[in-house]
């Protein structure tokens, strides 16, 4: 068996090996690295190493030393000599040994070895890593070589671009040895970033890590892997075997950590199991220790809703906290069993719970829970019942109580109160009335008290736990019911002689009423006329007041006594009032008051020797206004007359059109001047006016005119000149500048005051519209023809004042008719200076004009920006328009 | 009536051919005064037309140089609102 695995596997090798070897001299070299480096992986153990591999076993010596390093057992003693049959014998003892292993060493012979052969000496160690290495790779019967490729290929089928088929072409890339190394040890490379086509790095990737992190000398070279067409396929076996041992020893120990993990866990799950049932354990004893002497316990605290609350927990208890604790003791006996028989199983001692935590000694503690608990609810029942019976007394008294205090509330300051000493004889009869109905409510709430007395007597007896309230509450309403008692008979007194007193002073309030009244009246109508205010023109009427005054005056007389007799009865009144405490009400019969009778009185006195003096004042003043009247209205009756000629002269003026503009205006002119001559007639008769308004005089029979109409006159006399004068200069101006023919002017004219219906010198925009038709103009009654008006509207009323002057007129229908655009002109003139190029400078401008214009022309004109221009050449076609507020764009 | 023109022209250095009278300064309203024969404005612009918004703004409030700057800095396209 172990021979034909030998034909089949190594003798198939040796073969191709033989042939291979001569063709390529490469895998020579490439076989002479890696079996160096795989001899010197197992001799540095044995701390050697070789240099040559031909040359350094010839002694056999190092031959012998890595047989016993490799397979761990003693060879026979190797000799000493330096001869030559000394390094045959010991080279011949390790092909003993390697033959003793059942290996076949065929045309392998100890001279060639000791000869330094390298095909041999190679031939021979491959044979040593078959045997030692390879051989014990044996998965599922299949060869050596086999069992390693398969086990190379499971462990890289998880990685998609490794393809293990062989031990020559895939490996080239390198990936398959990186994908081993992450298989294993997933945390010393990055596997996911490599690619395939970066095989130089994957390999160095590989060998470094492998060497540093699993102590596995770098036996390839990755150039070599790269750059031969085929690597030497012995040597991949060699090193990739090296992996495969190093994996497998990780995997031991890895089996291994798992089996003593397994074990202690096993020790933790029971120590916990242990630790659960103490706890378990320890919380139900205590739990069973805190409730029992509470179920053990038949007191309450004598109240019906600390008695509901212990029914309240009992049940809580019944329903919430103990099922789960019934479920924890049947929890606790099933996990002791458990324990015990985990224990059992698993060769571990028995458990032996703490003091006091036995099982039984949990059954125990339940029993006298339980034993507690029985009658425990029937108690609790019968008690909570015997409390609400003495709680539905308590109740009733309560209620009894409240409607008792509610009744009595104020009633003892309502007895106490000495309202009726404030009061009227009729309100003082309606509290008599009031007061007998309520001594005989008291008389009724008699059995009330003593009911309320007789429930506290009751509670009092059957022991309820609040008797020191319902006592002191008793008592209370005890007390207080005699207090009523003696205040309701004190009232009645008091009531009954106030009545008394009450009806004489409205004896006398009565008779004070009936004379107050006229005389109060009398007093009121004296002074009015006393104090009566007059307006009077003439001394006339002034006599007549005086005379009137003389008769009132002999009536006083009479008025004293009156007066003397009605202050009497008050006096009275006052008195009484004051002897017995009664605060008197106003009088019922009158709103008049003796004080007012009386300063009234006083005032009419005070008020009779005052008229005296003011009607004699007023009889100077009259004789004085009289003469300003006449002063005033002769002077107005000639000043009105004169301003009313003048403003019709002037209006007619500009109405007759057939002298010229130039003749109107000398004739405005003429009238100015008269006009301001006369302004000292004027000023005299503002001075008199000064007079009359200071004497307050408001009428004047003498005249029509008033200051007022004479100034507005005056003033419009003045406008009316100065307008007209204006309006013809400016009429003058636009015919002189627009050449207008005095006739052309004429007609303007006529239908400008055609339209001006008014005479206000004025055209509405009506008017307007209806004058513009008549000369023609096509506006229509559309929205168009809104348009064109509301066009014209904003040239001729620019601040929208909705009215147009005939200056405005004139210039609109002037403007229309006459091709006068200045700033055109402006700009043909300034042309006309340039010699008709489209710009100017400054040396034209100070040479043609006068230096002022010269200088603001060219401080304000802009350079001229055209292509044509020169150096300083400015623009006076936009400073033309600016002139004019336009601009061409 | 309001209608929205569109006038265009080659170059910045071609005047658009009308010329602007009016502005708050003035106290009227902006108007066209009149129109060059020829130029971008010839045919869609005629005298008194009262310009009433340039490109996105109401010329309710501006000045006569404000309606003036507004035009020039409009480059070779220009949007007016006029009431013919």
């Amino acid at each position: 068996m172990a021979d034909g695995y030998y034909e089949d596997g190594y003798m198939e090798e040796e073969e191709e090996w033989d042939r291979e070897g001569l063709l390529d001299p490469a895998w020579e070299k490439q076989q002479k690295k890696t079996f160096t480096a795989w001899c010197n992986s197992h001799l540095r153990k044995a701390g050697t190493q070789i240099e040559s591999i031909e040359e350094d076993f010839r002694n056999g010596l190092k031959l012998m030393l890595l047989l016993e390093v490799i397979s761990g057992e003693q060879l026979p003693k190797p000799d000493r000599g330096k001869m030559r049959f000394h390094k045959i014998a010991n080279v011949n003892k390790a092909l003993d040994y390697i033959a003793g292993k059942g290996v076949r060493l065929v045309s392998i012979g100890a001279e060639e070895i000791v000869d330094g052969n390298v095909k041999m000496t190679l031939g021979m160690i491959w044979t040593i890593i078959l045997r030692f290495a390879i051989q014990d790779i044996t998965v599922e019967e299949l060869t050596a070589k086999e069992g390693l490729l398969l086990w190379c290929q499971r462990k890289t089928a998880p990685y998609k671009n490794t393809n293990v088929q062989n031990f020559h072409l895939s490996w080239k890339d390198g990936l398959a040895f990186c994908a081993l190394i992450h298989r294993h040890r997933p945390e010393l490379l990055d596997y996911y970033k490599l690619t395939r086509d970066r095989p130089m790095e994957n390999l160095n990737l590989a060998f470094d890590v492998a060497e540093q992190h699993l102590d596995i000398p770098r036996m390839l070279d990755a150039e070599d892997m790269v750059n031969s067409a085929k690597p030497d396929e012995r040597s991949v076996m060699a090193y990739v075997s090296s992996y495969y041992h190093a994996f497998s020893g990780a995997q031991q120990a890895e089996t291994a950590a798992n089996r003593i993990c397994k074990v202690l866990k096993v020790n933790q799950e029971n120590e916990r199991l242990m630790e659960e049932y103490e706890r378990l354990a320890s919380e139900l004893l205590e739990w069973i220790a805190r409730t029992t002497p509470w179920l053990e316990n038949r007191t309450t605290d004598n109240t019906l809703p600390g008695t509901q609350r212990k029914l309240e927990e009992f049940r809580d208890y019944r329903r919430k906290h103990k099922p789960p604790k019934l479920q924890d003791k049947a929890r606790l006996e099933n996990s002791f069993n458990t324990l015990q028989t985990r224990l059992r199983l698993s060769n571990r001692p028995a458990y032996m719970p703490t003091n006091g935590k036995l099982v039984s000694d949990i059954a125990n503690a339940w029993k006298g829970l339980e034993r507690a608990e029985k009658g425990f609810e029937e108690w609790l029942l019968s008690e909570l019942q015997r409390l609400e019976r003495l709680d539905h007394l308590a109740q009733k008294f309560r209620h009894r109580c409240e409607i008792h205090e509610e009744w009595a509330v104020g009633k003892e300051d309502m007895l106490q109160s000495q309202d009726y000493l404030r009061s009227s004889l009729n309100e003082l009869k309606a509290m008599k009335k009031k007061h007998e109905a309520f001594e005989s409510d008291l008389a009724a709430h008699q059995d009330r008290v003593e009911q309320i007395a007789a429930i506290a007597q009751e509670l009092n007896a059957l022991g309820y736990h609040d008797c020191v309230t319902v006592n002191s509450r008793c008592q209370t309403i005890c007390d207080q019911w005699d207090r009523l008692g003696t205040l309701t008979q004190q009232r009645r007194q008091g009531l009954d002689e106030a009545e008394k007193i009450l009806e004489m002073i409205d004896r006398y309030h009565l008779d004070f009423a009936k004379r107050a009244a006229p005389f109060n009246n009398w007093l009121d109508g004296a002074k009015e006329d006393l104090l009566d205010m007059f307006i009077v023109h003439t001394t006339e009427e002034i006599q007549e007041l005086m005379g009137a005054h003389e008769q009132f005056k002999q009536t006083l007389g009479e008025a004293d006594k009156e007066f003397n007799s009605i202050m009497t009865l008050a006096t009275e009144v006052h008195k009484l009032a004051r002897d017995h405490g009664i605060q008197v009400t106003e009088n019922p019969y009158t709103t008049v008051a003796a004080q007012d009778i009386a300063n009234k009185w006083n005032e009419v006195k005070r008020l009779v020797p005052q008229r005296d003096r003011t009607l004699q004042d007023e009889m100077v003043k009259q004789q004085h206004n009289e003469h300003l009247r006449r002063q005033f209205a002769s002077k107005a009756n000639t000043i009105g007359p004169w301003i009313e000629n003048h403003l019709d002269a002037v209006a007619s003026i500009g109405v007759n059109m057939k002298s010229s503009l130039e003749d109107q205006l000398n004739k405005l002119r003429t009238y100015e001047k008269t006009t301001n001559s006369y302004k000292p007639n004027i000023d005299e008769l503002e001075k008199i006016n000064e007079s009359v308004q200071e004497a307050m005089i408001f009428e004047n029979k003498y005249t029509q005119y008033t200051m007022e109409t004479l100034r507005v006159g005056w003033e419009q006399l003045l406008t009316a000149v100065a307008r007209n004068i204006n309006e013809v200069e400016n009429q003058i101006l636009t015919r002189d500048s627009k050449g207008i023919s005095e006739d052309q002017m004429n007609e303007f004219r006529m239908s400008f005051n055609h339209f001006d219906k008014e005479r206000s010198r004025r055209l509405t925009p009506k008017e307007f519209k209806a004058c513009l038709v008549s000369l023609g103009y096509n506006i229509r009654e559309d929205k168009q023809g809104e348009t064109d008006f509301n066009r014209i509207m904003s040239i001729v009323d620019p601040n929208h004042c909705q009215y147009i002057t005939f200056d405005a007129f004139l210039d609109f229908m002037t403007r229309e008719t006459a091709d006068t655009d200045t700033a055109e002109q402006v700009m043909k003139s300034f042309k006309i200076l340039a010699a008709d190029k489209p710009y100017i400078t400054a040396q034209i401008l100070r040479q043609e004009l006068p230096p002022d214009q010269a200088e603001y022309c060219i401080q304000r004109m802009a350079p001229y920006t055209g292509r044509d221009g020169i150096p300083g050449a400015l623009d006076y076609m936009s400073f033309s328009t600016a002139l004019y507020g336009e601009s061409d764009l | 009536m309001q209608t929205y023109i569109q006038l265009q022209r080659n170059s910045t250095m071609d005047p658009w051919g009308f010329r602007l009278q009016g502005g708050t300064d003035f106290n009227s309203q902006l108007s066209v005064k009149k129109v060059t024969e020829g130029t971008p404005c010839y045919g869609q612009l005629t005298p008194g037309d009262a310009i009433l918004g340039i490109g996105q703004n109401s010329t309710d409030s501006l000045t006569h140089m404000q309606a003036h700057d507004l035009i020039k800095q409009s480059g070779n396209v220009l949007q007016l609102s006029v009431c013919k």
